[in-house]
């Protein structure tokens, strides 16, 4: 795990690991979709808008994921200085950001033929909204100091602040009368959800976690590029100002 | 069940029904998003790398332009 501290390391096993993510996520998804909008059976209840399911309930279960490694990252960044670890944290966090607005919008589109509203101010709704913002927060903080350093330990801090929230979003259903229905997957005893639609349901969990995976990978080979422009610019100025 | 209508190939329409404006509004989302953060992130790591290069090409330049007025 030390060795992978190093950017120069990290990053060269980065390039080597990201066709095969790619790869990996195209055949995930690609199965993934064909299972849930062809195999897999209508609801009982909710009929064909259960389909709604297999990209509404990954993308819940990604914002939160790539909300702790977003805090993990920041962690790692205070406590240790880890040079990668803000990195991964500042690329995770728009990646984060759109699966919490994917997870949203589908939640909104498949609560209207479901519950005959879009949306409805209970506590997992606001408290996956609250998530939303503090991405949005999260990632305009670091990009509102002039000095970079600065900008990643106060998003830092923030992002280590917004943990509380992912237990208040997981136990939201458990602990106040919601129009949101209980966790039916990850519960202590047998998933309530039938083969036929956890297989799809988890197709799609690989696929898109893959798809993170490889937008994490592309991001953070963005950010490793900013920071060498920056370095050769402090240089470049550097030897400007010494021949001054 | 989503039904493909046609023989058995992938191409077909899928008849989900009448609430079928609703699932394809929600995979026309997720399709969006992920592909639009796709695209912007090949997008900005492009943009980022061309930056570099021609940063690198700079003080290169100007690295042999002092390197070459020594020898000269």
């Amino acid at each position: 795990m030390h060795a992978l501290a190093n950017p120069t390391r990290f990053m060269r096993l980065a390039g080597a690991v990201l066709p095969w993510t790619v790869a990996a996520a195209a055949v995930f998804l690609a199965a993934g979709l064909w299972q849930a909008l062809v195999v897999s059976p209508p609801d009982y209840q909710q009929g064909e808008t259960v389909r709604i399911m297999y990209v509404h309930v990954p993308s819940a279960w990604l914002s939160m994921f790539i909300y702790m490694v977003v805090a993990a990252g920041s962690a790692s960044f205070l406590i240790w200085k880890h040079p990668l670890a803000d990195v991964a944290a500042q690329a995770a966090a728009p990646i984060g950001a759109a699966f919490t607005a994917m997870a949203l919008a589908t939640g909104a589109i498949w609560g209207q033929p479901t519950w005959g509203t879009w949306w409805v101010w209970d506590a997992r709704l606001t408290s996956v909204l609250v998530l939303l913002f503090l991405y949005l927060g999260y990632i305009a903080l670091v990009n509102a100091f002039d000095d970079p350093e600065r900008g990643a330990r106060a998003g830092a801090v923030l992002a280590l602040a917004g943990v509380i929230n992912i237990p208040i979003i997981k136990f939201s259903v458990d602990w106040w009368n919601t129009l949101h229905q209980p966790a039916s997957l990850t519960r202590l005893d047998a998933p309530a959800i039938h083969s036929s639609m956890l297989v799809p349901l988890l197709l799609m969990v690989a696929g898109l976690f893959m798809y993170f995976l490889a937008v994490l990978i592309i991001r953070m080979q963005s950010a490793m590029l900013v920071r060498r422009s920056r370095a050769l610019g402090r240089v470049a100025r550097g030897t400007a100002g010494s021949r001054a | 069940m989503g039904h493909i209508h046609g023989r058995g190939v992938i191409i077909g329409t899928v008849d989900l029904g009448g609430h079928a404006g609703f699932v394809w509004a929600a995979y026309a989302v997720a399709v969006t998003v992920l592909i639009g953060l796709l695209c912007l992130s090949l997008r900005e790591r492009s943009v980022r790398r061309r930056q570099l290069s021609e940063l690198e090409a700079a003080t290169g330049g100007r690295r042999r332009r002092r390197s070459g007025g020594t020898r000269s």
